[in-house]
């Protein structure tokens, strides 16, 4: 896994892959909602979940945004890169989809969230969030990142950072060594 | 960018592990075992299961698309994890996903067949209602799946020895025959950064890894140029791609050259060019060769013909480094493991920069050369008189080229050395009546692997930043007496990137406090680079994230800090060259051992 960190995190100076996350999960749900609704697949959970299909595709739609942002705090400065991140929103979707509601679902519940071509079509609208997802991230990030002249110094950030650590509660402030006598 | 894969390798062995897959589940299905038929599921979704004539292509199709994909999550996010044989970390792979489609694929495939008034059973929910014969021959078509895919899917970057991969030149060339810079070429301090070039050979000299290739700046070169006039810096150490540009004797493909160097003129970057960055064209196969001298010699007249208005010049890089890496850990081009092919090696390279400066100065006289070498030192790690004696040998062996290109004498033992790997009398005499030129700036490179401790068992342990780069450069500067340029750093953890960056400064700075003149700094490079935490030794195309920019030539802390960095310090540190060889600078450290023999 260190491979991995050294690789993805560090977005500063200028990404700021959380915010472009959340707002390209939003904006990606809405095709992939309208898919849903055009074809009735909604219905499907609408029933086993007994909510009414507008209150599911609202749902949908902010917990994607939910994915979109966890999304961004994943895969941070990879996110951005412009000739994987279809791949990386890609494999978001699938696992959105495999470990989401449909399959949590069905398993608590004990019966399946959506049968037949319906099912299929969840599954088609999982994987166009995610392929929008990660196509439009880097777009969206190139829109709102930081300039080159704006953006925070590496110092004022080591700074901040510092400041962080000082004000964190630290052990040995609260448990002084038995026995020990302060002066 | 976590790595860079092959996308047309990994579908064409996604698609053949699908097809694997296929051919086995037919067998068996034929030979009457129950197993799982995934291509009838995919392609039942779509046509009738009585018509097989559709539903097969229409499935095979689909799992094959399934199978491409899924490759292509296996070389971005799983190859090269696991530190074993390719098809076997195919196999890996594929039994985790086996596990996925065997819970979770598998029944929501068969939920998609169903009609709405279907209530399936609890346990097919987890794909358990039939038995153990359709996960168990899931897991086994699987692991064929996995086998395949791992056996193809291999070096996903670099190239076979003998194809080429330069990009197209641009229609319109603009002229590159322009005036030349005015002044005496040292009018401010040096901030650099470089393009990362290396291209050795390895497998028996039979692939090639090229650093431009792979880090993609064959196709963004415009806009790394571009990058580096954004931060405020005017030197760029480039090394023109030698085994793409010298096609032959008297062959040469100055396409891409010419493009490159015209966008430099029209930036105002003024280039440190690189005449040999650790690797040599097909045709000069590698570094035992005797005619690599007289062929690069002849290559940097050619360049600098072509090219008049460049001024500053590396005749070869790192000879140390790349005469070690070849020749006595045979990690690259000869891949030899022996202390005489290291001395050919390093004798070929030495003279092969002393050449390169002949020639390069008697068409341009006023030419800057910027000698870069690895710094490198070597701690005993205990009082045990064999280690300290390897410990020795090894801090004497670092100075091997550069003493032969600056034409000083060896100490006793290392000429004896020398001699008795293969070196000529004669030969070493020609080193030592060379003309050193006066024009020469020493390079110190640095890294925090640099230093090394000798442990007892007499292996070289890479111990951090030790002494740091002041201390190993004042060695290196009181055995030279020149002019000294920072000439390559970085750190392999970008979170501590910037941190770095201000340590190597103030190492600069005290030592320009201390006297020496200090002429110029690098971080190198623009970019992030590939494979190097392995040294360039396997193809695997896994980033080493060092750059100023990542490969999506997205900024790095680092790079701003060295953007603010130039910005604060440009105006305050000026350049007085003193050329030729300087006086010692009484305030450095003294050498060890030196203080014990002045009293």
């Amino acid at each position: 896994m260190s491979l991995w960190h050294a690789r993805t995190r560090d977005p500063e100076p200028l990404q700021r892959p959380r915010v472009a996350g959340a707002l390209v999960g939003i904006a990606a749900a809405f095709p992939a909602a309208a898919v849903v609704a055009a074809t009735d697949s909604v219905n499907g959970p609408a029933q086993t979940f007994d909510l009414p299909p507008i209150v599911i595709v609202g749902l949908s739609v902010v917990a994607l945004g939910a994915a979109g942002f966890l999304y961004g705090a994943v895969f941070l400065r990879a996110a951005n890169d412009r000739r994987g991140s279809w791949l990386f929103g890609l494999g978001w979707g699938l696992l959105t989809w495999a470990l989401g509601p449909i399959t949590l679902g069905q398993w608590i519940l004990g019966k399946p969230v959506a049968t037949g071509p319906n099912a299929a079509i969840l599954l088609a609208a999982h994987v166009l969030w995610g392929l929008l997802l990660g196509l439009l991230f880097p777009v969206l990030q190139s829109r709102i990142e930081y300039s080159i002249d704006t953006a925070p110094s590496p110092r004022r950030q080591a700074l901040d950072r510092r400041a962080d650590a000082e004000r964190a509660p630290r052990d040995y402030h609260l448990k002084p060594v038995p026995g020990h006598q302060h002066r | 960018m976590i790595r860079v894969i092959s996308y047309w390798k990994a579908i064409i062995a996604g698609i053949a592990g699908a097809a694997a897959w296929e051919l086995l589940a037919r067998l068996l299905l034929l030979a009457g075992v129950p197993v799982y038929d995934a291509t009838k599921e995919f392609g039942t979704l779509v046509a009738a299961a009585t018509q097989p004539a559709l539903w097969w292509p229409a499935g095979m199709a689909m799992h094959a698309a399934v199978g491409a994909l899924l490759a292509t999550f296996y070389a971005y996010f799983f190859w090269s994890w696991l530190k074993l044989r390719p098809p076997l970390q195919g196999l890996v792979f594929s039994i985790g996903w086996a596990i996925v489609t065997i819970f979770i694929l598998r029944p929501q495939l068969q939920l998609m067949h169903l009609d709405g008034s279907s209530h399936p059973p609890y346990a097919a929910l987890f794909g358990v209602a039939d038995g153990w014969a359709p996960p168990a021959s899931i897991i086994v078509l699987q692991a064929v799946y996995g086998l395949v895919l791992g056996a193809l899917y291999t070096r996903p970057v670099g190239r076979p020895v003998g194809t080429r991969r330069l990009p197209a030149p641009p229609l319109i060339l603009p002229p590159v025959n322009l005036a030349l810079d005015s002044g005496h070429g040292l009018d401010e301090f040096m901030f650099a950064t470089g393009i990362e070039c290396s291209y050795p050979t390895i497998e028996g000299g039979r692939w090639r890894m090229d650093e431009m290739a792979m880090c993609g700046h064959y196709r963004h070169w415009r806009r790394d140029l571009e990058l580096v006039r954004a931060l405020g810096i005017r030197y760029l150490r480039y090394g023109p791609p030698l085994h793409e540009i010298y096609l032959g004797p008297g062959r040469y493909d100055w396409s891409f050259m010419d493009a490159v160097a015209a966008e430099m003129r029209r930036l105002g970057i003024r280039p440190i060019i690189d005449f040999c960055h650790f690797g040599l064209p097909d045709w000069l196969e590698n570094f035992q060769n005797p005619r690599v001298p007289e062929a690069l010699a002849a290559y940097a007249g050619a360049f600098v013909e072509r090219y008049p208005w460049v001024r500053h010049y590396t005749p070869v890089n790192e000879m140390y480094v790349c005469a070690r890496l070849s020749a006595l850990e045979g990690l690259w081009n000869e891949q030899c493991k022996d202390e005489r092919s290291f001395v050919t090696a390093a004798c070929h390279l030495a003279k092969a920069a002393v050449l390169v400066t002949q020639q390069v100065r008697r068409q341009r006289p006023d030419a800057i050369f910027v000698n870069n070498e690895s710094s490198e030192f070597y701690q005993a790690c205990c009082p045990d008189d064999d280690v300290r004696r390897q410990a020795d040998f090894e801090n004497q062996r670092r100075f091997i080229p550069l003493d032969l290109l600056y034409a000083r004498p060896l100490r006793d033992d290392i000429r004896d050395f020398l001699l008795d790997h293969g070196l000529a009398p004669d030969e070493y005499d020609w080193f030592l009546r060379q003309d050193v030129p006066e024009r020469t700036i020493l390079g110190v490179d640095y890294y925090d692997w640099n230093e090394k401790v000798i442990e007892a068992d007499g292996q070289a342990r890479s111990l951090g930043e030790l002494f740091g780069w002041y201390v190993i450069t004042s060695q290196y500067f009181r055995r030279y007496r020149r002019m000294v340029m920072h000439t390559e750093t970085n750190y392999r953890n970008p979170r501590g990137g910037a941190l770095w960056l201000w340590r190597q400064w103030h190492n600069v700075e005290r030592m320009r406090k201390a006297g020496v003149p200090v002429v110029g700094f690098t971080w190198y490079s623009l970019t992030d680079q590939i494979d190097w935490t392995i040294g360039v030794s396997a193809a695997i195309g896994n980033v080493t994230p060092v750059g100023l920019f990542d490969l999506n030539r997205d900024l790095r802390s680092v790079g701003l800090a060295y953007k603010q960095l130039i910005e604060m310090y440009r105006p305050h540190v000026s350049v007085d060259p003193q050329w030729g060889e300087l006086e010692d600078v009484p305030a450095l450290v003294p050498e060890p051992g030196a203080r014990e023999a002045a009293s």
